[in-house]
């Protein structure tokens, strides 16, 4: 859902992969032999797992960071596929679950433990004691934070005079013209929330109405983008005066000199997380790659692949300065919240069809 | 028993999963018509269903509007000119829906070429909203389904014998009374055809209405797909059963005032 534009960022990656490619190896070869699964099919009794993904720039940094050093280290053949919620759905119900793990949208994570499609995660594989709190769930685990943020096209505004919270975002007669929001109710109803002045640790569970209210008079002003490229497309091309976009998606253009900058005030936080669908084969290996993927050190390298937050805590010691500004819960970012994926999981369908109605009308 | 194969893969792969959704749809979440009173009490997928037979009634008679002259100018090529005026209606198809939504996109942006040139000409002040509005998402669909209008029209037109319009015209009729009388009714199935195929693909467009259209232009399809994303399966269900539903008493009326020879075949005369 939220990538970089899949060019930009294999550049910016070329020069570091080897390093960490060559780094994971060596670390490989010096544990063997110590508690972890080692050698061509090792502990894990099986030769590879089936692992679901978003794709683009997001799946190429997990494979960097995650899926190649798991081989390297457990002789475990990794095989990449796309995720699909609808498809989740279908394997779970026909009982032909194809996928070992999957790394979904957090939101559509904590629907589908709502929805009885996913196996309770095994904590006693899985380390959660460095994890923060709110990212640990029975049945999915959230692994990496990005922020839903304001952004700006350079040409129209410095980053003195842009606007710096929802409030400003949503003010009309101080940043005249369009502005572009994702065209889901989650996320949208929340910056809404925060625009009207609601305190972030009083948001949910959410005030649609109120919302909605809140948005009514600019309704003519909203532009509504259904997919990150689109989203950081229309800030560079100033099809919209003001924007959102995940900051994943903006980073890389605003490197390379694109007329695109953002702020992580405010920000909300989305995640992915990590889950085993329903009935998944192999479930002990799929824990034991979660597992793995969890670990500090793996995370780290995640974020220095793309830039999303890492949820294990100690993983911000192995990150340089540079790369820690980069990520949405780095300390000193002040973000608003994190979204309240289980609230949303209860309330989905009644909120959605309240928005589609508003929408439509 | 040549057909057998063919009879079987459609069964198996299309009725069956036709069959097996209608099914669910009354099934879920539990037997009877609940999923059907969701999508009926709902104003937004109401007005969802009705958007979307007002862009494919558009969509068709506008096909239909340009494709008519079009597919009559064919008639008038032969050889190499011919060849190459079909193969240049037949470009779109050669285009995937994405690409070309994405194309579409770039052309007509605030900062694109086309109002890039307005504004240089001067004719306009500041850039125009060509985007994300019902007006683009027509004309997307037009230049897409077009193909689907000229083929069948130009198939009838084809067979209509030239000599009868000469046969009028020696009775006395003036050129415009010879065509509307003699042609036009001759060449009608052809549109009917055509008219029906450009219809029922129209009420399922997908990705031009989510990439090129506005929060008004959701079109069953766009909100189908929402619904599957959110696990909410029987409402899916029952939607693209009202779209089955409404493709299906088209086709049955159709079939009813033309006959299915003229429908299929796009050959026989009006009566």
């Amino acid at each position: 859902m939220r990538r970089l534009d899949r060019r930009t960022f294999l550049k910016g990656l070329g020069a570091t992969i080897p390093v960490f490619v060559g780094g994971q190896l060596l670390e490989a070869c010096g544990s063997a032999g110590s508690s972890a699964p080692s050698g061509p099919g090792g502990k894990l009794g099986v030769s590879q797992l089936v692992v679901a993904g978003g794709g683009g720039a997001l799946t190429d940094a997990y494979r960097r960071a995650y899926y190649q050093p798991f081989t390297a280290k457990t002789g475990v053949k990794i095989l990449e596929t796309a995720v699909d919620p609808a498809k989740l759905k279908s394997m779970v119900s026909s009982g032909a679950v194809e996928w070992d793990v999957a790394q979904i949208d957090a939101a559509a994570a904590a629907s589908a433990a709502y929805d009885g499609l996913l196996e309770r995660l095994d904590y006693r594989i899985i380390n959660k004691d460095d994890l923060l709190p709110q990212m640990v769930h029975d049945a999915y685990l959230i692994n990496d934070l990005a922020a839903y943020v304001i952004a700006w096209n350079t040409r129209k505004y410095q980053a003195e005079n842009a606007p710096q919270t929802w409030a400003d975002f949503f003010n009309v007669h101080r940043f005249p013209g369009t502005r572009g929001l994702l065209n889901t109710p989650g996320q949208t109803l929340e910056v809404a929330l925060l625009g009207a002045g609601v305190d972030p640790k009083h948001l949910y569970p959410l005030d649609v109405e109120r919302a909605l209210k809140f948005l009514d008079p600019i309704k003519s002003q909203l532009r509504f983008w259904s997919s990150g490229a689109q989203s950081a497309q229309w800030l560079i091309d100033d099809e919209v005066d003001l924007g959102t976009s995940w900051n994943g998606r903006l980073q890389g253009p605003k490197a390379q000199g694109s007329p695109v900058d953002f702020t992580f005030n405010q920000s909300l936080l989305v995640a992915d997380a990590w889950i085993v669908p329903k009935g998944a084969k192999h479930k002990d290996a799929s824990m034991q790659f979660i597992a793995f993927c969890m670990q500090a050190r793996n995370q780290a390298r995640e974020a220095e692949l793309i830039p999303y937050g890492p949820t294990n805590t100690r993983a911000f010691s192995y990150l340089d300065a540079q790369v820690k500004a980069s990520l949405p819960n780095a300390p000193g970012h002040r973000y608003a919240l994190i979204q309240d994926f289980d609230w949303w999981a209860r309330n989905q369908d009644r909120v959605t069809q309240t928005w589609n109605d508003w929408l439509s009308s | 028993m040549l057909l057998a194969p063919l009879l079987l893969l459609l069964l198996l792969f299309f009725v069956l999963p036709l069959a097996i959704e209608v099914w669910s749809s009354l099934a879920q979440p539990r037997p009877g018509l609940s999923a059907y009173h969701t999508v009926f009490q709902q104003a937004a997928f109401l007005r969802s269903i009705a958007t979307t037979l007002q862009i494919a009634a558009t969509v068709t008679v506008a096909s239909a509007v340009i494709g008519y002259p079009v597919a009559y100018a064919f008639t008038r090529l032969r050889g190499r000119l011919l060849t190459l005026m079909l193969a240049l209606a037949l470009v779109p198809f050669w285009v995937s829906a994405v690409v070309r939504s994405f194309s579409w996109m770039l052309l007509l942006e605030r900062s694109g070429p086309v109002n890039g040139a307005l504004l240089a000409l001067g004719l306009i002040g500041r850039p125009l909203p060509f985007l994300y509005n019902r007006t683009v998402v027509e004309v997307v669909m037009v230049s897409v389904l077009l193909p689907y209008m000229i083929l069948p029209v130009y198939s009838v037109m084809r067979g209509i014998d030239l000599d009868l319009m000469k046969a009028a015209a020696s009775l006395g009729a003036s050129p415009l009374q010879a065509f509307g009388r003699v042609f036009l009714p001759l060449s009608l199935p052809g549109v009917a055809a055509g008219g029906l195929l450009v219809f029922i693909l129209a009420l399922g467009y997908f990705v031009t209405p989510s990439l090129l259209g506005g929060p008004r232009e959701q079109m069953v399809a766009v909100l189908i797909y929402q619904q599957t994303q959110l696990f909410n399966w029987p409402v899916a269900f029952a939607l693209a059963t009202v779209l089955l539903v409404v493709v299906v008493a088209l086709y049955g009326l159709a079939v009813r005032l033309l006959g299915l020879g003229r429908i299929m075949f796009a050959q026989e005369p009006l009566p």
